[in-house]
């Protein structure tokens, strides 16, 4: 999804995936159970005690589908690896192997990024909702995101799903681009 | 050490003994559930203001004394005036500090702890001071060696089924601290856990200060869970730190106050602020990297 900054992306992701409700019109789509969100950054402040495994091994707890909010998350990953093995395995795939019991908030900004990506994968979801994820990015960490993005993307049971309002970063093609501008219109412009 | 730990608690054994299991108890439980409540920066929005105020109050409450100590000195024994100057110092040179903390929540909790501290000091320094009767009344709050059988069963009891809904449901109380907005697409109401947590932190505090008194109550809530929150790096080794200082600053507290006499409710805040400072500047110091 591509935008000048202001035009309203990460406000309509999030009417999207039910954080906030939708001014008009209604949304068909039930993203619950089915998306995971990688914002911009969490409201941590720097000593907060949240480690990166701490932040991976929550995406793989979910409430099941039909459950009430009582019974609270069950794992959502039942493989055969356990979860520690399977959290360690997603860290390395993401970048981040070592770094499991860093604090998160003291990571770069690309390494917050990478850890919310590697939750948003824990939990094997059909679609990951990307919002700016080169916000507070340098040079050299844009270039590597960028291409674990891109080969994250290659994985044709996942919908990634990119805010940004600079797409030039993308090393592939994305599948559609829908453009937002100030004035309200939206564009759907399919690439393939 | 250990012969007059031995000695004073087969002496007392009998007088103290119901008390002692249940703040043992509660020092375990509740620090844990207190570090709920700083992660969600409750205690920070609800204690603040009068925590604020009360410093405003104990800076007065420490200045006077000191100025009625100069200028009536024989009404005084001389050594009041050294304690009192003393914790005035130790108010005025933390308000100092805090006035040099960027963070407002930091000056805000700052503030409730400095305050909390300086009253269970204000407690114990003031005990054979003309004050006598302001420290007095202040003990009969916390009813620590007075725990009955059946008081005792309570907070054990009650400190068990806390444990037990937070350790069940820890994943989903953490969630909505830290991201609420995951929190809501993973299927949790973030209102209706935050109802939980503060019906557990409700529960909490109506069952266990009539029994064991509200500083008690206070200082492991909040005082562990406060200072060893920049020192941890994980969420469960945070609540475990905090449930390990309850334990160990209340078996110090035990012993420091029967080989000096002093209150219990006043010394288990005192050093359970002293704890946790030792435990932060360890860990920030030698463990930082």
């Amino acid at each position: 999804m591509r935008g000048p900054n202001g035009c309203g992306k990460s406000t309509f992701a999030r009417t999207l995936l039910g954080l906030i409700p939708a001014l008009s019109g209604t949304i068909q789509w039930d993203a619950s159970h089915h998306c995971r969100w990688v914002p911009q950054q969490l409201p941590l402040t720097d000593d907060f005690p949240i480690s990166v495994r701490d932040i991976v091994e929550l995406g793989l707890w979910d409430t099941p589908d039909s459950g009430s909010a009582f019974k609270g998350l069950k794992p959502r990953y039942n493989g055969s690896k356990s979860m520690k093995q399977k959290v360690t395995e997603i860290l390395q795939r993401v970048g981040l192997d070592g770094m499991e019991n860093r604090r998160f908030a003291r990571l770069s900004g690309g390494e917050q990024r990478r850890a919310l990506i590697a939750r948003a994968l824990v939990s094997d979801a059909e679609c990951i909702v990307l919002d700016e994820p080169m916000n507070g990015v340098d040079i050299q960490g844009r270039d590597s995101l960028g291409s674990l993005i891109s080969s994250l993307a290659e994985n044709p049971e996942t919908l990634f799903f990119v805010i940004t309002h600079d797409s030039s970063w993308i090393p592939v093609t994305p599948r559609c681009y829908l453009d937002l501008t100030t004035n309200g219109e939206i564009t759907l412009e399919e690439s393939c | 050490m250990l012969n007059s730990l031995l000695e004073a608690w087969n002496l007392s054994t009998g007088l103290f003994l119901d008390g002692f299991l249940a703040v043992l108890v509660a020092s375990f439980v509740l620090p844990a559930i207190g570090t709920l409540l700083v992660l969600r920066k409750m205690p920070f929005v609800a204690v603040a203001v009068p925590g604020i105020a009360g410093a405003g109050v104990a800076f007065s409450y420490f200045i006077w004394p000191t100025i009625f100590a100069i200028a009536y000195e024989t009404l005084d024994p001389p050594s009041t005036f050294f304690q009192n100057l003393c914790a005035f110092l130790f108010l005025a040179l933390g308000l100092l500090w805090l006035s040099s903390r960027e963070s407002r929540d930091r000056i805000e909790s700052g503030a409730v702890l400095l305050f909390v501290v300086t009253l269970a000091l204000s407690e114990i320094l003031l005990l054979d001071s003309i004050y006598d009767e302001f420290s007095h009344r202040w003990l009969h709050h916390g009813h620590v060696l007075s725990v009955l059988e059946s008081g005792r069963s309570r907070v054990i009891g009650t400190c068990l089924i806390i444990a037990a809904i937070a350790g069940f449901y820890r994943r989903e109380l953490w969630l909505t601290a830290i991201d609420r907005e995951q929190a809501t697409i993973s299927g949790l109401p973030e209102k209706r856990w935050l109802l939980i947590h503060l019906f557990l932190a409700g529960v909490a505090s109506g069952m266990i200060v009539p029994e064991l008194g509200p500083q008690v109550v206070l200082g492991l809530l909040l005082i562990p869970a406060t200072i060893s929150f920049p020192a941890a790096r994980s969420l469960s080794g945070y609540a475990w730190t905090c449930a390990t200082i309850g334990i160990v600053s209340t078996l110090l507290t035990f012993w420091v106050s029967m080989i000096q006499d002093w209150p219990i409710a006043p010394a288990l805040i005192v050093i359970l602020a002293i704890v946790s400072l030792i435990h932060r500047l360890i860990k920030q110091r030698w463990w930082a990297t």
